[in-house]
């Protein structure tokens, strides 16, 4: 109803809509992180349950929640496939780019949904290792993914407070 | 009251795009004022001339505490009645 | 690659098209009156001085003579051709623009006004320097008289307000808006966007006094690619397009000439039964925002409701899903819709409509507009009835945040 972008999804993406993966909260998560903003109109949570072996911590399952568009149900869907048996190590390299090419790739406009979701993954990943010692693959500093992410969350709520103090209510 | 008790809204300077405009933030905000605290609005009297404002924030069931016209600064202070 | 997005998508069993806002489906009638004036008569100029340009120009005028005798507008000659509401609208503002534009005064819109009428009177302002005011509305999308009083002065010399909001279908008080804007200042110009109202209420420009009227073929269920607008003699407004004159001095280029054969015929069908067709409409319209209410929780009516409610508008927010993923959902559902989000740079843009009645971000976001028409049946509103809640249910099942 504003402005309009026509958004000829992939065939995955609609796919994935339609079947998500891993869909839903997870009862026994042993992390759990959200990206992104309801009043973007964006929030992905990622739910992983990990597991230790031979001292390398590995994702033994992951699920997603998701308020958004369909390339951001898509998006959160095929993340928690690719991670699934992961460690933990291996997960964090996965790059936004890699999510939008496992879709068949999206609309430019859409790539914020790839990020969204690999920035929630990053988070979680984060929680897990808070309070325990960093492994050395592991980064102090966000990596680009995790500031876009940070970015967006402050722009709206650097609007927000444009609007003077009422939040994201 | 106290000073910090009074919550500033201020809509004076401009957003992007179509939903940044003041008129627009205006209407979002006054309609999302649910608790009892005092509001100071503060917007461009260029944006909303000073009666309509009033009249504006009456009709949206605020009661108008006061209204001053600082060099075509609006500034209202507002409450929602209990 | 769209073609196989379309395989994927698939038939859904039973289709039921509401996004009339956008255009739609226009009746078999209206297709047939169009096609002769492709390949068997006046598929001409109109404007060329042969049988088959006054062929087309007899079409072309015989639907200024419609249009103008359904507004009470004095001269078919009033009557402009665009190809769009939005050029009309673009014309009317524009076009005033640059006729007053060594005068640069006060131009007031609602707040609620569609992009098309908007976005112009903003480039009068960056361009010529006039000053562009935006009157908010109330929590149902009414320009309250008082506060519009408030904004009327003599200084103001261009009024634009609907008559009907096309997001939200409150139907707005025009006729005294128009004698509160013409006792402060006779001059002013007060136009009217009548898309989303022509059709659905009964519009006189010359009890009224309105100087400009912009209608769109699509919202009538005519065919894309004709628009008018009403001109009142004595407006002063210029062309803001240049090239060869056809018909009218206002907009050249050739006419859409089949497009305007379908788009009188749409006129016709609509003015035909007129109080059976909006009695329709509206009942429609109540049974599906009831069946909507009664069977999902957690939704908000977006605008007024009842008779202060254009006849065919349903717009509902639909709390803690979002606007696209539904729309996508209710499509495999062969239900046709659109919403309130939208997407414009990162950051999900929702409508300045839904926001300016008071709506937070998220209650945009989720916001789903139906359109009703004379043409559906009550099976189809029962049918979406049927389909809706399951809908919103598998989403807001994996939502990532809870309805409030």
């Amino acid at each position: 109803m504003s402005t309009r972008i026509p958004l000829p999804y992939s065939p995955k993406v609609l796919e994935l809509f339609r079947n998500p993966k891993n869909a839903g909260a997870m009862e026994d998560a042993t992390v759990k992180a959200s990206a992104g903003s309801p009043a973007c109109g964006d929030v992905i949570r990622m739910y992983l349950k990990i597991v230790e072996r031979n001292g390398e911590y590995y994702i033994e399952k992951a699920s997603f929640e998701s308020y958004g568009c369909a390339a951001n149900i898509a998006a959160a869907s095929v993340l928690t496939e690719l991670v699934k048996g992961k460690s933990l190590r291996e997960a964090w390299e996965i790059s936004w780019r890699h999510v939008t090419d496992e879709l068949g790739g999206l609309p430019p406009i859409k790539y914020h949904c790839s990020m969204l979701a690999v920035g929630a993954l990053k988070r979680a990943i984060r929680e897990f290792f808070k309070g325990k010692k960093y492994p050395e693959w592991l980064p102090e500093k966000p990596t680009w993914e995790e500031k876009q992410v940070i970015e967006e969350e402050k722009m709206i709520e650097k609007l927000y407070s444009k609007y003077a103090g009422l939040g994201g209510r | 009251m106290k000073i910090e008790e009074i919550k500033v809204l201020d809509f004076t300077k401009r957003g992007e795009g179509c939903t940044g405009h003041p008129i627009v933030r205006l209407s979002k905000a006054i309609s999302n004022i649910k608790d009892p605290q005092p509001h100071l609005i503060v917007i461009m009297e260029s944006d909303i001339p000073e009666k309509a404002l009033k009249t504006f924030l009456e009709r949206k069931g605020l009661h108008v505490i006061e209204l001053r016209n600082e060099n075509g600064v609006l500034k209202a202070l507002v409450k929602r009645p209990l | 690659m769209v073609e196989e997005l379309l395989r994927q998508h698939g038939k859904p069993e039973k289709e039921v098209y509401f996004d009339l806002e956008n255009s739609g489906l226009v009746p078999q009638e209206v297709v047939e009156a169009m096609l002769p004036y492709f390949n068997k008569r006046g598929y001409g100029h109109p404007s060329i001085t042969h049988k088959i340009g006054w062929e087309a120009y007899e079409v072309v005028h015989t639907t200024r003579e419609l249009v103008a005798s359904t507004i009470s507008a004095p001269d078919p000659e009033n009557i402009v051709f665009t190809h769009s509401g939005t050029e009309a609208n673009n014309l009317a503002i524009l076009g005033f623009g640059l006729a007053n534009r060594n005068k640069p005064g006060k131009i007031i819109v609602s707040a609620i006004e569609h992009l098309s009428v908007i976005l112009p009177a903003e480039q009068l302002e960056k361009i010529f320097g006039f000053k562009v005011m935006r009157v908010p509305v109330t929590e149902e999308g009414f320009v309250l008289p008082e506060i519009f009083e408030a904004y009327m002065d003599k200084d103001t010399v261009l009024v634009s307000i609907q008559a009907v909001n096309h997001e939200i279908g409150t139907i707005e008080p025009i006729e005294e808006l128009v004698k509160i804007a013409k006792d402060l200042n006779p001059n002013v110009v007060f136009h009217v966007d009548a898309a989303d109202a022509y059709g659905k209420l009964r519009i006189d420009v010359k009890k009224t006094d309105i100087d400009l009227l912009t209608i769109s073929s699509h919202k009538i269920l005519g065919p894309k690619g004709v628009g008018a607008l009403y001109v009142k003699p004595g407006t002063r407004i210029e062309k803001v397009i240049f090239g060869q004159l056809s018909t009218q001095s206002l907009w050249p280029g050739v006419e859409n000439v089949p497009a305007i054969a379908g788009f009188k015929k749409a006129v016709e069908l609509a003015f035909k039964n007129f109080d059976e067709n909006v009695a329709k409409m509206r009942s429609l319209r109540d049974m599906l925002m009831k069946g909507i209410v009664d069977n999902v929780t957690d939704v908000l009516i977006n605008g007024p409701t009842g008779d202060k409610r254009a006849p065919d508008n349903v717009n509902i927010a639909f709390l803690g899903v979002e606007g696209e993923a539904l729309t996508l959902e209710f499509s495999l559902r062969g239900i046709y819709v659109s919403s309130g989000s939208a997407c414009t740079s990162r950051m999900l843009e929702p409508s300045h409509v839904l926001l300016a009645i008071g709506r937070r971000h998220e209650e945009a976001h989720g916001s789903i507009l139906f359109k009703v028409s004379r043409y559906h049946s009550e099976e189809d509103i029962n049918y979406a009835v049927e389909q809706i809640p399951p809908a919103v249910e598998r989403l807001r099942k994996i939502s990532a945040i809870k309805n409030k």
